[in-house]
C-alpha cells in the first residue's frame, strides 16, 4: 500500500498549483475561505483518482500484488494524510499570523478548525464511493451537487442565527458523524470495488 | 509441472465470448499466444491475472487458484507487461523505481537501472513525453526487475523498432534459461513468436484452435502448390486450408495424410495461422 500512496503523493506533488492554492487560501483572513483549504485537501484524492483514470493505472495496478482492500484504503489514507497535514499547516500559519495581525485570531479557534475538518471528512467520505462507482467524470457532478447542498445548509443555518461553531461541543458531534460516515464509506467503496472485479484478499 | 493451468475458462461480454479455453503452460517454456486483434488474447491474460472476473472455468498459477487469497501475494512472482504501460503521465523512470520498491517484495533497483541504461531510457523524462516504444521499454524493465518466475506479456513487442524488438526478445529468451522461469507472450506479430516460442497457442474468435509445440506444428503440415485440377487428388480430410489464385492453388495439408510425392514449399508459422484462420472463418 505504501507504493500506492507514494505514487499518489508523487503525482499530486508535481502540481505546484495545488500548493499555491493552499497557501493562498490559508493567507486570506476570512473564516470560511481560510479554512476551505481543509475541504480542498479532502478533494485531492479525487484528483489522484482522476490521474489514475486518465493513465489507466487501474489496469496495471490489478496486475500488481495489491488487494482491492489496499487499493481502496490507500485513497482514504491519502485523504486523511492530506487533510491532517493541511489542517496542521494552516493552524500553525494562522497562529503565527495572529501574533501580528488581529484578524487571524478568530481563525485559530479550535472548535472552528475541528468542525471544518469534520465537514471535510464527511464530504470526502460521501464522495469517495461515488468516484469509485461512477468515475471522476460523472462523479464530479455529484460532488458539485454535494457542495451546493452543504453551502445551502450553511447559509440556512446562519440565516436562522444558529451559531453552530460556537455551540457547546458541536465539533465533537461533527467529528463523531464524520467517523461513522467514513467507516460506512470505506465499507461501501470496498463492496463497489469487489463488484467491479477486485478481490479483498 | 505447469506454471499456468487453464480449464474451461469462459467469459461472456455483450459482443464477445471467450469460450471454454483449456490449456497448460509448462514451467520453463515460452508460450506464444497468437490471434488477430480482438481474438481474446488480452481477455485471457486479464482472466489469468484475475483482473477480470471469469464466468466459468478454473485458472491456476503455480498450482494456486487465482481466486485463492494467496494469489495476491503470488503476483510478486509474476511480471506483467500490458499492451500499454499505464503509468501516471507526470512521473518519470526514477519515480517508477521508488513506487515499485514499495510494491514488489523482491524489487531489485540495480537490475532496474541496468535495464533502463541498456534500453537507453531517460531517467528524468516525464512519462507523458515518452514514445510508445519507450513506454513499452519501461514496462519491460519493471517486469524484469522483481525476480519474477513468470512473465506475462501482452503485445509487449508492438511499437518497438526491429532492433529493439530483437533485443527484447533476446532478453525474454535469456530469462527462461533458468529452468523454473516461464513466459507467456501474446502477439499478433507471428514472426516474433516464431523466433523464441517453444509452444504456440492460437486463439481465434474467442476459441482456442490449437496449442502445440512450435516444431511439431511446422513438422505436421506441408504447403503444396498444385494446379486447380489436381486439388481433387488431395484427400479432403488432409486439407487444412487453401488459397486459390489464377493459375494454381496453395494448400496447407496434414503431412501424414498426403502422398509423399507432393513437394512441400517453404512455409512459416504465420502461413499456418493464416490458413487456419481462413478455414475457421
Amino acid at each position: 500500500m505504501v507504493g500506492l500512496l507514494l505514487k499518489d503523493i508523487l503525482t499530486i506533488s508535481r502540481h505546484k498549483i495545488y500548493f499555491i492554492m493552499i497557501i493562498g487560501f490559508v493567507l486570506i483572513p476570512d473564516e470560511f475561505l481560510s479554512n476551505f483549504v481543509i475541504v480542498f485537501a479532502a478533494m485531492l484524492p479525487i484528483t489522484a483518482i482522476a490521474y489514475d483514470e486518465r493513465s489507466k493505472w487501474n489496469e496495471l495496478q490489478n496486475m500488481m500484488p495489491y488487494s482491492s482492500r489496499e487499493i481502496i484504503y490507500s485513497k482514504y489514507i491519502l485523504g486523511y494524510l492530506l487533510m491532517g497535514i493541511v489542517t496542521a499547516m494552516s493552524y500553525l500559519l494562522h497562529f503565527i499570523l495572529s501574533i501580528f495581525i488581529e484578524e487571524y485570531k478568530a481563525l485559530i479557534e479550535p472548535s472552528i478548525v475541528i468542525s471544518i475538518l469534520g465537514v471535510a471528512l464527511i464530504i470526502s467520505a460521501i464522495n469517495m464511493p461515488i468516484m469509485f462507482k461512477f468515475g471522476v467524470e460523472k462523479g464530479r457532478f455529484a460532488f458539485i451537487g454535494l457542495m451546493a447542498l452543504t453551502t445551502m445548509l450553511g447559509t440556512n443555518l446562519s440565516i436562522l442565527e444558529i451559531d453552530m461553531f460556537y455551540n457547546t461541543n458541536i465539533e465533537i458531534i461533527i467529528l463523531c458523524i464524520a467517523l461513522i460516515v467514513n467507516i460506512l464509506s470505506i465499507f461501501i467503496s470496498s463492496k463497489i470495488n469487489l463488484k467491479l472485479g477486485g478481490n479483498l484478499s | 509441472m505447469n506454471a499456468i493451468e487453464i480449464n474451461g475458462l469462459t467469459k461472456c461480454y455483450e459482443d464477445f465470448k471467450l469460450d471454454d479455453i483449456t490449456m497448460n503452460i509448462p514451467m520453463g517454456s515460452i508460450v506464444g499466444l497468437v490471434g488477430e486483434n480482438g481474438a481474446g488474447k488480452t481477455t485471457t491474460i486479464n482472466l489469468i491475472m484475475d483482473s477480470v472476473s471469469r464466468d466459468a472455468g478454473v485458472v491456476k498459477v503455480f498450482g494456486i487458484d487465482n481466486k485463492d487469497c494467496r494469489f495476491t501475494s503470488l503476483k510478486n512472482d509474476i511480471g506483467v507487461v500490458l499492451d500499454e504501460a499505464y503509468y501516471p503521465e507526470i512521473l518519470n523512470a526514477k519515480d517508477v523505481n521508488s513506487i515499485m520498491k514499495y510494491t514488489y517484495i523482491n524489487w531489485d533497483e540495480k537490475t532496474y537501472f541496468e535495464y533502463i541504461k541498456k534500453l537507453n531510457m531517460p531517467l528524468n523524462k516525464k512519462f507523458k513525453d515518452y514514445s510508445r516504444g519507450m513506454k513499452m521499454k519501461l514496462a519491460i524493465s519493471v517486469a524484469m526487475s522483481h525476480e519474477a518466475k513468470l512473465l506475462i506479456l501482452d503485445e509487449a513487442t508492438s511499437g518497438l523498432d526491429p532492433m529493439v524488438r530483437d533485443e527484447v526478445l533476446q532478453t525474454f529468451n535469456e530469462f527462461t534459461r533458468e529452468e523454473d522461469k516461464t513466459v507467456l507472450l501474446s502477439s499478433h506479430i507471428v514472426s516474433d513468436l516464431e523466433k523464441i516460442c517453444d509452444y504456440i497457442a492460437f486463439i481465434h474468435r474467442g476459441k482456442l484452435v490449437f496449442m502445440e509445440e512450435k516444431d511439431v506444428i511446422l513438422n505436421k503440415f506441408s504447403l503444396i502448390n498444385i494446379s486447380k485440377d489436381s486439388v481433387s487428388d488431395i484427400p479432403k480430410e488432409a486439407i487444412v486450408g487453401l488459397k486459390e489464385n489464377k493459375y494454381s492453388t496453395e494448400i496447407l495439408v496434414r503431412k501424414e495424410m498426403v502422398n509423399k510425392g507432393f513437394k512441400s514449399e517453404h512455409f512459416s508459422l504465420e502461413d499456418v495461422i493464416l490458413f487456419m484462420a481462413k478455414e475457421v472463418n
